[in-house]
């Protein structure tokens, strides 16, 4: 499932190379509030999150005619870029000499706790219900690999865990996930 | 190499992650081409992992979606004009697409739409509800109207029927009842008179004369010792007038004379009775 987007993958990547406002209207409609999610976990600021999503979507203006469709899909590649560029400003000098600085473990408690997810986009509603049900350690390590960006020898050396576990974890925990959606999937068909 | 251990290795989803080093990229990119199965498995962790980000999404300020377009095009420019149309509301110039709403899909989306298709019954249901009572209260009335022109014709035809006053007033004892009768030129008229013996007062009860001419007016008279006492002006109309009070008379008579009466008789008698 998660093929929420309204036109074709192929369409809108035409549409952002022509450079119309369409396409942005389309890219900004379909992906800002997940683009804004994953940049606001990782930056938890909304004055620097507001920055970053103006930087993401102006990088991908930039650069979408650099994007190869055969090497992955549209949105691994945004989320690429608002990651990067999240994981770089939280990283900065003037970043982590601001008050606003949150050491990574407070990160991760503040990430887990879904009572803090006040600005919840609407249509997500349904697949966080589902995605809530993911075990703990699993949710976790998504949550460090895919948001904060650490490499699996990182989290091996911080978690003390072996780097073959981690791999290992890391596949059950993506493998959890598409089993939940998969089940979602259904649900959501059947209702609707 | 064994497709499904390659899958299984766990090196897909560091792919997808951005965790694998650059030599399992250039691997996993060549194994994308070559096996179809493993693009599919890629698309599917991918896909898993975007869900993710939808469930974690968050919306940003209203505001940042203009914010980021202008910034667009100033900094990079966009090719091609923009379709500005006029804004009903604001009555500015708007871009095209910026009135367009977003589209609603995935979960939400359906529920939006079955909530709207809800929506919709219920407002085709009320249309019928309000048809319905909109005809009912059309036929109510019309209903209404019809017994309000039938009271006014009854009203009308009431007109020639004796009030129970008027039956009272005839059938007292004291009251002497006289029939004025038409004389020549006016032979089909008739006038019928009340007189009250005690009171001495004069009714005309009903009047049968032609319409009189403008600035003309009814003038009855008592004969009273042979000569003719004034005994007040009436109307055509059909109901008991009460007139001026005079002695016992002989006969009564009626002429017709100018508004308000005369002090004598100046024209011909129409009806005449004793």
């Amino acid at each position: 499932m998660a093929r929420r987007i309204s036109i074709a993958e192929e369409e809108l990547v035409s549409l952002l190379k022509n450079k119309d406002q369409k396409g942005f209207n389309v890219l900004y409609n379909n992906y800002s509030g997940a683009l804004f999610g994953v940049i606001n976990k990782i930056v938890q600021s909304d004055d620097d999150a507001n920055d970053l999503l103006q930087d993401t979507f102006l990088k991908i203006w930039r650069n979408i005619d650099n994007y190869d469709s055969s090497k992955g899909s549209i949105f691994t590649w945004m989320m690429n870029i608002a990651r990067n560029l999240s994981i770089d400003k939280v990283r900065s000098a003037d970043f982590r000499d601001s008050s606003q600085t949150i050491s990574m473990e407070q990160n991760i408690i503040y990430q887990i706790d879904s009572e803090h997810q006040t600005m919840m986009d609407v249509d997500s509603i349904g697949l966080r219900k589902v995605v809530d049900n993911l075990k703990p350690e699993y949710r976790q390590l998504i949550e460090l690999v895919y948001y904060q960006g650490y490499t699996q020898a990182e989290v091996s050396e911080e978690y003390g865990i072996p780097l073959g576990t981690v791999k290992t974890r890391i596949k059950a925990a993506v493998g959890s996930l598409r089993a939940m959606l998969s089940g979602l999937w259904l649900i959501v068909t059947i209702l609707f | 190499m064994n497709i499904q251990e390659y899958i299984a290795s766990g090196v897909l989803e560091s792919y997808v992650l951005g965790l694998a080093s650059e030599k399992e990229v250039a691997e996993v990119e060549q194994m994308a081409i070559k096996y179809p199965e493993i693009k599919a498995e890629l698309r599917a962790i991918e896909d898993a992992l975007e869900s993710y980000a939808f469930a974690n999404a968050q919306t940003p300020p209203a505001h940042l979606q203009s914010k980021i377009w202008e910034q667009i095009e100033t900094e990079i420019g966009v090719e091609g004009k923009q379709t500005k149309v006029l804004d009903f509301d604001s009555g500015k110039e708007i871009d095209y697409d910026k009135q367009q709403a977003p589209k609603l899909t995935g979960f939400y989306g359906s529920y939006l739409r079955v909530a709207a298709s809800v929506a919709l019954l219920g407002s085709l249901l009320a249309n019928i509800y309000f048809a319905t009572q909109w005809k009912e209260t059309k036929t109510n009335l019309s209903v209404a109207v019809n017994e309000n022109i039938k009271l006014q014709k009854d009203l009308k035809s009431q007109e020639g029927v004796m009030q129970p006053s008027e039956v009272s007033l005839i059938m007292d004892p004291q009251i002497k009842m006289s029939k004025l009768v038409g004389q020549k030129g006016a032979e089909n008229s008739t006038v019928m008179l009340a007189w009250d013996t005690k009171t001495n007062k004069v009714y005309v009860v009903r009047g049968n004369l032609p319409t009189p001419p403008a600035g003309m007016q009814y003038q009855l008279w008592a004969i009273v010792d042979d000569k003719p006492v004034d005994a007040g002006v009436f109307d055509i109309k059909n109901n008991t007038q009460e007139l001026k009070k005079v002695p016992p008379a002989k006969a009564f008579a009626v002429t017709l004379e100018k508004q308000g009466g005369s002090p004598v008789p100046t024209s011909d008698i129409m009806v005449m009775g004793i």
